[in-house]
């Protein structure tokens, strides 16, 4: 009996040290290279540092932020990261969604197609932008001259003019990402019953009104992780503006990302830099709990 | 009658279809296509007819891109980065899931919840803390640091994995479990074995994650000899901004492999990126 109930404690306390040996490896290494440093930067955000010598860390309560409510470029990098997120969102997932309901059907040619359209994936966003620049520079880029070979003169040089300048970036954005969202949504398409269209078709349903009635509602789930995903990759863009314009022309395509790092590694500003971080990490945070929260309560509805 | 018009509509919204697509299609590959043909023109030939194909193959513009850049040393590295890298994450995550699954523990829940939050957290965040630490840990300029960094990026992989581990049939575990096999053993030869799809999964996604990366390389190394592909390609850009013929061969060296890899294994590729992304 007594030997039983050590065995019994041994046992458990074999499978506690199994538990423990299976998950501390991974809990060290986030811990130590994700969770730590995410800390940090909030604590440096409060802080005057150069980035040198930890000892010339200086505590300066909220100044950062301070100055940062103050700071014009900020507030043009929010919005122009504001701007970037809602039309490659938007632009890309309409597109996706098109192309998505045309290719649904298992084929040689939709195949053909998605298969071209989901290319770019694998390509890095430094590939991209490099390839883009061929075509978007100002001076001599590609599309200036085919524009001005067929006879269309632009009043400003692409990438020159501030207006339009980070749409030019979404659109870029767009090549990249949306065969990754249209391939979620066939995805999701080919999850929906065909019994349900079948019953839709007995009952008169016209093509449109399936579209409306049943195929939009009962691709929101997928909507909604197509949404996320390509929401927060937009809220980070960095590599396609920095390859792009570097954030010019004066900070004309300057995004939160890119102003991180000039700030904090070109100018030498780590609390500053950490400053934007964070208010930029917050407001990532409650755009998409809210939207969670959002598309949850509209999915209740149906 | 009216089937005849309802055929001919058809067949019309079919042919607009395609044309859509085909330009989709052609704005997709175009970009691709130009950058390689060019590669192949002098520099003269391409400011005199951008649009032209080459007239001659003229393939001196490898050569000299090949002589300043170094390609074998910047892929050597990526490969070296990405490979240890995806190699870390994938038994990190394998080892944790398996652990979330078998066992039930206090806290569980609790710490799963800590390991989902690493989604939430965006990289840009963990740039300057990061960039001290290894600073600190006197690993700046080396590989290694890369290999460290991404083995955190582990929130998709073991949720995804314990997702994948939950379809797996307790019994064939509890058998095993039984007959006197170790829990290290039914990992090694039940869970990985059964698990391979799941696994090429997560592989695939943290593959083309870390291949990709720009940041990270961008803020640890300054070194030449270390640089991973996606700097390495930055940095020669950065120099012979007015040479395309340099530049568009560099860029084709650099965007041909994956391009391939994709073309061979486009089935599974996208089978696995849209896995990854819908289960989890």
């Amino acid at each position: 009996m007594s030997t039983r109930l050590l065995r019994g404690i041994s046992r458990k306390r074999k499978t506690k040290f199994i538990i423990f040996l299976f998950i501390f490896p991974m809990f060290v290494t986030y811990t130590v290279f994700l969770i730590l440093p995410a800390i940090v930067s909030v604590i440096l955000s409060f802080t005057e540092w150069a980035g040198i010598n930890i000892s010339q860390i200086k505590f300066t309560g909220f100044s950062n932020y301070v100055e940062l409510f103050k700071d014009r470029i900020y507030w043009l990098a929010l919005k122009n990261t504001f701007l970037f997120v809602i039309f490659a969102l938007t632009v890309q997932y309409i597109l996706a969604f098109i192309l998505a309901i045309l290719l649904q059907q298992n084929n040689k040619v939709s195949g053909f197609f998605r298969a071209v359209f989901f290319a770019p994936q694998v390509l890095s966003l430094i590939i991209v932008g490099l390839l883009f620049t061929f075509f978007l520079s100002p001076s001599m880029g590609l599309v200036t001259l085919f524009l001005e070979k067929i006879g269309v003169r632009l009043a400003k040089p692409l990438l020159v003019d501030k207006r339009i300048a980070i749409y030019l970036l979404t659109l870029v954005w767009t090549w990249r990402i949306f065969g990754f969202s249209m391939f979620l949504l066939i995805a999701g398409l080919q999850a929906i019953p065909q019994n349900i269209y079948e019953a839709a078709e007995i009952d008169g349903g016209r093509s449109l009104q399936k579209l409306w009635f049943i195929t939009i509602p009962l691709l929101k789930e997928v909507s909604v992780v197509v949404m996320i995903l390509a929401g927060t990759a937009a809220f980070r863009v960095f590599e396609l503006v920095y390859v792009i314009t570097g954030g010019g022309p004066f900070h004309a395509t300057e995004v939160a990302v890119t102003y991180i790092y000039h700030r904090a590694f070109v100018g030498s500003r780590m609390g500053y830099g950490s400053a934007i971080a964070t208010t930029l990490a917050t407001i990532m945070f409650i755009f998409t709990v809210l939207f969670l929260y959002f598309s949850k309560a509209g999915t209740r509805r149906y | 009658m009216r089937s005849f018009e309802n055929k001919k509509a058809e067949k019309v919204t079919r042919i607009f279809t395609y044309l859509v697509l085909s330009v989709i299609a052609f704005l997709i590959i175009y970009p691709i296509f130009w950058v390689t043909q060019t590669a192949f023109k002098t520099n003269l030939q391409i400011m005199q007819a951008p649009f032209s194909l080459p007239s001659s193959f003229y393939i001196d513009n490898f050569k000299e891109a090949w002589k300043i850049a170094n390609f074998p040393r910047l892929f050597l590295n990526s490969i070296i980065a990405t490979v240890s890298g995806v190699f870390v994450v994938l038994i990190l995550t394998a080892l944790a899931a398996y652990a979330f699954v078998r066992f039930n523990f206090k806290g569980k829940n609790i710490l799963m919840l800590y390991f989902l939050l690493g989604l939430m957290i965006p990289p840009h965040m963990l740039m300057i803390p990061s960039f001290k630490l290894m600073s600190i840990l006197h690993l700046r300029n080396t590989l290694f640091s890369l290999v460290l960094t991404y083995s955190s990026w582990i929130s998709f992989g073991v949720f995804f994995l314990r997702a994948y581990f939950l379809s797996i049939p307790q019994e064939i575990l509890d058998a095993a479990s039984i007959d006197g096999c170790s829990e290290f053993r039914i990992f090694l030869k039940i869970i990985m074995p059964i698990s391979a799809p799941g696994l090429t999964t997560v592989i695939i996604f943290h593959f083309v994650w870390i291949w990709n990366d720009f940041l990270f390389p961008l803020i640890y190394i300054q070194k030449e000899s270390v640089r991973t592909v996606t700097l390495g390609l930055m940095n020669f850009a950065g120099k012979y901004t007015s040479y395309w013929n340099l530049q568009a061969a560099s860029l084709s060296v650099i965007l041909w492999p994956p391009l391939i890899f994709y073309i061979i294994f486009r089935k599974r590729i996208q089978k696995g990126l849209a896995e990854g992304a819908i289960k989890f």
